[in-house]
């Protein structure tokens, strides 16, 4: 996968829900691993919350407050 | 913000413009950023607490959520120049494997911690018959993240015993002040150390 990331110029934001066996906090991990090798721009959060993979469809507060600060900061760098 | 808090500037004015640093336990990542800004670092922070990270991605600072207990296998060796831990140390549960770690991953280590031989916490345990309460260490023994205090000399038997070197040391007295003259009775008379250390 780092190869795969190599050619990347975008800064990424990952996040994992503690709960969601479907796509576990360890794949996630795996994309951040890929991402560091590369040393690229990346920030991960790691999320408690009980509803499985549907976690990231409910307004669970840390995951709203980290997506909110990321994209304020992604809109005040674009001028928005 | 405007200035950084004595022992962070201490850290920073260690670190060479264009390094790659790792801060483990970097809070609001404050230390990142001013280095970004002023030194052209760049690097990552790794903190467990949930709002603080908020504050790393406010700050502008790459944050990943790590639990520092579990070490740094998400980081290949010498991939860093300085692995800098910042007032952590005490709380992890193997500072030991930690400062391992630190060297593995980068060239270089900076740690920062409060001196458990200071004269006013020796105080509180000699003459109060108290848990220190001081500075530094302004927690209740029953909710304190600081597990694993040490002195000045317990830090330097330990890099004596793991044959790490120690490069530079600077120490802070009461309210980040600077000692009067430095180099006297340190282990007495410091608050916070600060080491910047390699393999010896």
């Amino acid at each position: 996968m780092a190869k795969a990331l190599a050619g990347v110029a975008a800064q990424f934001l990952v996040v994992a829900f503690t709960s969601d066996w479907r796509f576990s906090p360890a794949r996630s991990r795996e994309i951040v691993r890929a991402l560091l090798d590369n040393d690229k721009e990346v920030s991960y959060a790691e999320i408690e919350a009980d509803h499985g993979h549907d976690a990231f469809l409910m307004p669970v507060p840390q995951y709203l407050e980290v997506f909110r600060t990321y994209m304020d900061k992604v809109a005040a760098e674009s001028g928005v | 913000m405007s200035g950084l808090r004595a022992d962070l500037q201490i850290v920073a004015d260690w670190i060479t413009p264009h390094a790659r640093v790792l801060d483990l336990g970097c809070g609001d990542g404050r230390l990142l950023r001013h280095l970004q800004d002023n030194r052209s670092v760049t690097g990552y922070g790794l903190e467990i607490d949930a709002e603080k990270i908020v504050h790393c991605i406010r700050n502008g600072v790459n944050v990943i959520q790590t639990d520092l207990d579990q070490g740094l296998s998400d980081f290949d060796a010498g991939s860093f120049d300085y692995v800098v831990m910042t007032q952590t140390l005490q709380a992890v549960r193997r500072p030991d494997l930690l400062l391992d770690e630190i060297l593995r991953v980068g060239r270089m280590g900076i740690v920062t911690f409060p001196n458990f031989a200071f004269w006013r916490l020796r105080y509180y345990l000699a003459v109060l018959g108290r848990m220190p309460m001081s500075g530094a260490l302004s927690y209740t023994w029953y909710e304190t993240p600081n597990i694993h205090l040490c002195s000045i000399k317990d830090f330097e038997e330990l890099c004596l015993q793991k044959g790490i070197r120690i490069l530079e040391r600077e120490v802070l007295s009461h309210d980040l002040r600077r000692p009067v003259i430095a180099g006297v009775l340190p282990n007495l008379l410091a608050e916070i150390a600060i080491y910047r250390f390699c393999r010896g």
